[in-house]
């Protein structure tokens, strides 16, 4: 399966391989490594076509400081700053080949840059929904206490691609080793049945 | 009918149909550029204070109905779902009462199935606790 980046045009490799070498940041392989070799998973997978992957530098501390001093007093939470720290931002998706449709895009990671990280509007439409979740939320927490406090700001992390929207390149083309259809066609019996009822 | 007139007609009529179509496709092409879309968000929650501690922020799913979703405790919890559901697109309806759509289940059902049977699993266990009496 090939695998071509966009910023540094890597020859096709095996990932296995390259886990031992230094990883820049913002690269596949880092991702790669981070999320518990997704990548290499993906290759190996029947009718997988084509990973996409922007490679991204990570943002500055400077950056994070900027961005808690203009949304004082949010401050963004360690782990995601570590991420943050590594990719500014991900955009990664891959896509399978099907006979009749075509290259359609399967699956896709899209968090945002630090700078796209924005505050979002909440309205009084928005208390239902939030209270009901909000619920489950303080389960989690397992100390069996109730819910505190309000719900004070959100910002949006990432985003579904848009429907119809064609992205402006290809960033990274592998070929396809193992076909998605079988010689008798689509495998339908690997494919769920009908839903059950709720 | 000459020739003349019927290649007229002919373009006239296309062009009418193609205008009036064009402004339909502009109309809902812009309606769906500034719809809302599926989007996840740090939510932030906890009492406003004056000392300049950090609310506590956790993860939601806002679907395309704009009702929020809570889907985990943290990013880092975030990103690991992320990751075991192989970024399918749709993947965060499983957190929801709406639940995967068909076409998520079916790419599920091929690449990540152990997941889908996770998933599903949850399903089960919340539609029991909502038939559960409730506790007394």
């Amino acid at each position: 399966m090939r695998l071509r980046q966009s910023d540094c045009g890597a020859k096709p490799a095996a990932w296995a391989a390259r886990a031992g070498r230094a990883m820049a940041e913002g690269t596949a392989e880092l991702f790669n490594e981070l999320s518990f070799h997704l990548l290499s998973y993906l290759e190996e997978q029947a009718g997988v076509s084509e990973l996409a992957f922007e490679n991204r530098t990570g943002c500055t501390p400077e950056d994070v400081f900027a961005w808690e001093r203009t949304n004082a007093p949010y401050k963004l939470p360690g782990d995601l700053k570590a991420f943050l720290a590594a990719f500014d931002g991900l955009r990664f998706s891959w896509r399978v080949d099907m006979t009749n449709r075509g290259n359609i895009t399967v699956g896709s990671m899209r968090l945002h840059r630090l700078r796209d990280v924005l505050q979002l509007p909440l309205d009084a439409d928005d208390d239902d929904g939030l209270r009901g979740g909000l619920r489950k939320c303080d389960d989690d927490d397992g100390d069996g206490r109730p819910g505190e406090g309000q719900v004070l700001a959100a910002f949006g992390i990432e985003h579904y691609p848009r429907v119809g929207r064609a992205r402006s390149g290809v960033v990274l083309a592998i070929r396809a080793r193992r076909p998605m259809t079988t010689p008798s066609g689509f495998p339908f019996s690997r494919c769920p049945g009908p839903p059950r009822a709720r | 009918m000459t020739r003349a007139t019927l290649h007229a007609g002919r373009i006239s009529a296309r062009r009418r149909g193609r205008t009036r179509i064009s402004r339909g496709e502009r109309s809902s092409r812009r309606a769906a550029r500034d719809a809302p879309y599926p989007q996840v968000a740090l939510l932030f929650r906890g009492e406003p204070n004056a000392s300049g501690a950090s609310p506590k922020a956790s993860v939601w799913f806002q679907d395309l109905a704009c009702k929020w979703h809570y889907v985990s405790p943290s990013f880092t919890h975030y990103f690991r779902l992320m990751v075991v559901h192989l970024g399918i697109i749709g993947w965060q309806y499983a957190y929801t009462d709406i639940g995967l759509d068909n076409v998520t289940r079916q790419w599920m059902r091929l690449y990540c199935p152990e997941r889908l049977a996770a998933d599903d699993a949850l399903d089960l266990e919340a539609d029991a606790g909502d038939d559960a009496p409730a506790a007394r």
